[in-house]
């Protein structure tokens, strides 16, 4: 699909759950609650909708993810699809719904995901399932007994073994998030931390503290893609998807040679060059975050600064409140809030906001072209999504 | 697969060799990743390796683990050009390095399984 057909798309609702502890909900009220609020803010109806996206679930095995949620939330879609690229998932949903658009399959894409991680079994429970989903190999990796971090955690160390970055400035990306997660009255933490809260949290695989790893949180996240016609004659101000790509490395954290690239190079160069932009016209990057190193690794690949310069790039509040290039401003996985694979769907909507102009304290003047970025697995899948404010 | 694990029970790390290329791998896959080839012979790696990564884990995963904390997994690259995913002992933490010279040998791990393990 030529960018010109993706453009062709666009953004018109989005939606968010109470992020947090959210106790008594099930994962389909979650997901009704975002998608009750991604339509309202469109200005359209369940009626409205004939094509469903939607992820896997990490509390729960259902047999057949976008059946269930269609059976749930009431709808007949004549477009519907169960994604799982993991963290990527909510970029890789626009590029997917803006193919179903271009294509006449829908007219009306919502996509919604989300889980109550905190609250289904605890957050202790969520963080060993967690460890047992897989992401290390069965025979080569899990019996050695990695966490999920300790499997980011061997990225890092081979970062800073290889470029010399800090534990302090891993602490500048947790410190730079909690810092918008206080202008986020829906994030699930919001008190202010400095670089020595993070490094005096407890430690959990090195190089990782507690406050280096990412939430657990109940919630969901939605949003509604149409096309750009159509979103003009809607509520919102419209905002369209300008280019988009994705990059894949490895599934094993064991069989990937750390210091390499990344996928977000990849999946970077494509959405930039589809776009028409540079990393240096982005004004706000909305990068995932799972983990301090990520953005670090992120904001290197996709050309904000040198392979091996992020952890310098990061100092001094330069990705923060007030900074010169102001990075996941919700407050990402790390502060605002991570429901499983609806997690890098809060990526997207804040980039929305952000070119709405209606991201309230934390609204970067002007903004009119963001980046979504994704990722998922050990660093190993990558999404990436230059949006604009359409015209 | 079958022959990395049957080797495992004989404590003898067998690498699948490309007979096409020649290139030795570790993680089990139908079709050789530089040449494509299909077909392997095993080699038994040589045990000796270097430190590419290391995480001092201090929260157990899984009850198996929770009298092992801390326990150090290493990533160690094997002399014949695979990575391994491994555990560092015989060696406090803080003299762990990458780059850092290593052998192997087997172990028995918290959940049983019989695995190679590295020291210096």
């Amino acid at each position: 699909m030529s960018s010109g057909l993706l453009r062709h798309a666009a953004i018109a609702g989005i939606g968010e759950s109470r992020l947090g502890r959210v106790p008594g909900m099930s994962a389909l009220a979650l997901q009704n609650e975002a998608a009750e609020a991604a339509l309202a803010d469109a200005g359209l109806t369940f009626a409205d909708v004939d094509g469903l996206l939607t992820t896997p679930l990490r509390t729960e095995s259902w047999p057949m993810p976008c059946g269930v949620v269609a059976e749930g939330l009431g709808i007949h879609p004549r477009y519907i699809a169960t994604l799982d690229v993991a963290g990527a998932s909510g970029c890789s949903m626009v590029l997917h719904a803006a193919m179903a658009i271009a294509t006449g399959q829908a007219s009306t894409v919502l996509c919604v995901a989300g889980q109550p991680s905190l609250s289904h079994r605890g957050r202790g429970d969520t963080v060993k399932a967690l460890a047992g989903a897989g992401w290390a190999h069965p025979d080569l990796e899990a019996p050695y007994g990695p966490m999920v971090p300790t499997l980011y955690a061997l990225f890092a160390q081979r970062h800073m073994a290889e470029y010399g970055t800090t534990s302090e400035q891993l602490a500048e990306v947790a410190v730079a998030l909690r810092g918008w997660a206080g202008m986020n009255d829906n994030a699930q933490k919001r008190e202010p931390i400095t670089i020595a809260d993070v490094l005096a949290s407890p430690p959990v695989t090195s190089p990782f503290h507690v406050l280096d790893c990412a939430l657990v949180s109940d919630g969901a996240a939605a949003f509604v893609v149409t096309s750009a016609e159509r979103a003009r004659d809607l509520r919102q101000p419209v905002v369209t998807p300008l280019g988009g790509g994705h990059g894949f490395s490895h599934t094993y954290i064991g069989d990937y040679d750390a210091p390499a690239v990344t996928g977000a190079l990849h999946s970077g160069r494509e959405a930039f060059r589809q776009a028409g932009v540079t990393p240096a016209d982005i004004q706000v990057a909305e990068l995932y975050d799972c983990f301090t190193i990520t953005v670090i690794a992120e904001l290197e690949d996709l050309g904000f600064c040198k392979k091996g310069e992020g952890g310098a790039f990061v100092q001094g509040g330069r990705i923060g409140p007030g900074g010169s290039c102001p990075v996941t401003t919700h407050g990402g996985l790390l502060s605002a809030g991570h429901p499983g694979l609806a997690g890098g769907m809060f990526h997207v909507i804040e980039a929305v906001r952000q070119l709405r102009g209606q991201a309230g304290k934390r609204q970067i003047p002007d903004a009119e072209l963001a980046l979504a970025h994704g990722n998922g697995g050990i660093i190993g899948l990558h999404c990436s999504v230059v949006l604009g404010r359409g015209r | 697969m079958s022959t990395l694990l049957e080797g495992y029970a004989q404590d003898r790390l067998l690498l699948p060799v490309c007979a096409s290329c020649g290139a030795a791998h570790l993680y089990p896959r139908p079709r050789c990743p530089r040449c494509g080839g299909t077909r392997f012979h095993d080699q038994e790696a040589s045990g000796r390796g270097e430190v590419t990564s290391f995480s001092v884990v201090r929260r157990a995963p899984s009850p198996d683990f929770t009298g092992s904390v801390p326990y150090t997994i290493g990533l160690v690259r094997l002399e014949e050009g695979p990575q391994m995913m491994t555990w560092i002992v015989d060696t406090p933490p803080d003299a762990i390095s990458v780059g850092m010279k290593v052998t192997m040998h087997f172990a028995d791990l918290p959940g049983g399984e019989r695995r190679p393990v590295f020291a210096p």
